[in-house]
């Protein structure tokens, strides 16, 4: 999603709500300036971070769960590399080409640094034991395999959760929004002379601060999700 | 809350007493400040009680805060420990024993749970019996902690037989199930909180809608 475009948005409709309010131009001009600079700054950064994370968790589920089943099935770590590339994205693949020079049990152990996830520690883990030791590969990582799963389920429940709230969040500020913009028109006759009244032109520019608060909280409570191992100043 | 209570969960989150309650005091004495000077300004004295019940609401939830921290924090080590053993599950189904599960545990801890697994596995090294085990599950609040930790004891007393095994795995997937679904009805939760604020922002708008319009009908009255 292209945030920046989303903030120029809600920039032109947060302005647009408090100069329809309020006939404020400098008031306007500030809080379409604080709105871009929020989203561009503050909004941007961070889902950026979140999609990261949440992508990177998708490619590294995807990864160990190809590579275990193809490891089950050929026996071998160079094909279950192979299947784990192949199912992998142009990003992952990049990283993978770079270290084509290395043995398996080493290109496995280099991506600790790009899967920095606790459940591909514990992967890796696992494969260095049965590459040791030998054994059924699927009885080995069984629960492995089952945390994984059980963490990408809560991913995509989060998901899921996050799309419906955003929604009914944007829904009901339209409408508070709207409110204010109707009464302006509704009540024009005493419009004309309270929007020289300072506590007026005070308290619409702090409804719409207010409304920006919100989506501010709104973005750090949808970016709070843990993913274990992984910090969120990652790269 | 008493002042022991609140001093006893200041220093639970690992911040100071001292500095803590020297930000709750001038933050309030600011407040009454405010209110001071503007009952000395305006002579009238609806806005200074206003201000005066809002430092008290403010006291209040700066104060409160504190026990929120410490549950969050109790929750955290509680989140994390559960993850740890399933690690652990992992660890235990691959051939080693209780003792080098743990150890093996090690790189994937937070510094406080480094230290309790690091005291848990020096106990054990000094004590077989259940002690060591009862000691560490008192860290947490949660019984079923206490249930697991017992139950992995007997991994060490009876051998890692596939009974023992099978009673640890359903015990664990149990709370492994109950912790996910805490954690989607949490974060449900919380973005369920976030429609208050537009129900928050029209109630604004309608008051101050309302002041506005009630002082141009008594500059009207005035008039009249």
């Amino acid at each position: 999603m292209n945030y920046v475009l989303v903030g120029m948005l809600i920039s032109v409709t947060l302005a647009g709500v408090n100069f329809i309010a309020s006939q404020n131009i400098l008031s306007t001009i500030t809080i379409f300036v604080i709105t871009n600079a929020f989203f561009v700054l503050i909004v941007k950064r961070q889902m950026h971070k979140n999609q990261l994370k949440t992508h990177r968790y998708h490619q590294c589920f995807q990864f160990i769960n190809s590579f275990i089943i193809s490891l089950n099935v050929k026996g071998s770590m160079n094909a279950a590399f192979q299947s784990g590339y192949e199912i992998t994205d142009e990003s992952t693949r990049e990283i993978i080409d770079s270290i084509k020079d290395l043995n398996e049990e080493e290109k496995l152990s280099y991506l600790i640094k790009y899967f920095k996830f606790d459940i591909y520690r514990l992967f890796v883990d696992t494969i260095k034991l049965w590459n040791e030791e030998g054994g059924d590969i699927l009885k080995m990582s069984e629960y492995l395999i089952n945390q994984a799963r059980l963490k990408e389920q809560y991913l995509l429940n989060c998901e899921t959760i996050h799309r419906q709230k955003t929604i009914e969040f944007v829904v009901l500020w339209s409408i508070s929004l709207a409110i204010l913009g109707i009464l302006r028109f509704a009540l024009s006759q005493f419009f004309n002379k309270i929007s020289g009244s300072l506590f007026y032109q005070i308290s619409v520019s702090t409804i719409v601060l207010f409304t920006l608060f919100s989506i501010y909280i709104l973005v750090m409570r949808v970016s709070n999700f843990d993913l274990e191992g992984w910090k969120d100043d990652e790269k | 809350m008493t002042k022991n209570k609140i001093k006893d969960t200041i220093e639970f989150i690992g911040l100071s007493y001292k500095k803590e309650m020297t930000k709750v005091v001038l933050i309030s004495a600011l407040l009454l400040m405010v209110t001071l000077v503007l009952f000395l300004v305006t002579k009238n004295l609806i806005v200074p009680i206003i201000i005066g019940i809002g430092d008290l609401v403010l006291t209040y939830f700066l104060l409160s805060r504190y026990n929120d921290k410490k549950k969050s924090l109790l929750k955290n080590r509680e989140n994390e420990l559960i993850s740890l053993i399933s690690y652990f599950d992992v660890y235990i189904r691959n051939n080693n024993n209780v003792y080098q599960s743990f150890n093996l545990l090690i790189p994937y801890c937070s510094n406080w749970m480094k230290e309790k697994i690091e005291d848990l596995l020096t106990e054990i090294d000094k004590d077989k019996s259940v002690q060591p085990f009862v000691n560490f599950a008192d860290q947490f609040t949660s019984i079923s902690i206490h249930s697991l930790m017992l139950s992995i004891y007997q991994m060490v007393d009876q051998g890692e037989n596939s009974e023992q095994l099978t009673h640890f795995n359903l015990l664990f997937d149990e709370i492994s199930k109950t912790r996910n679904r805490e954690m989607i009805e949490q974060k449900q939760k919380s973005l369920s909180n976030m429609s208050t604020f537009p129900l928050a922002g029209a109630g604004l708008i309608t008051i101050s809608l309302t002041i506005s319009i009630l002082s141009i009908l008594g500059d009207l009255v005035n008039v009249i």
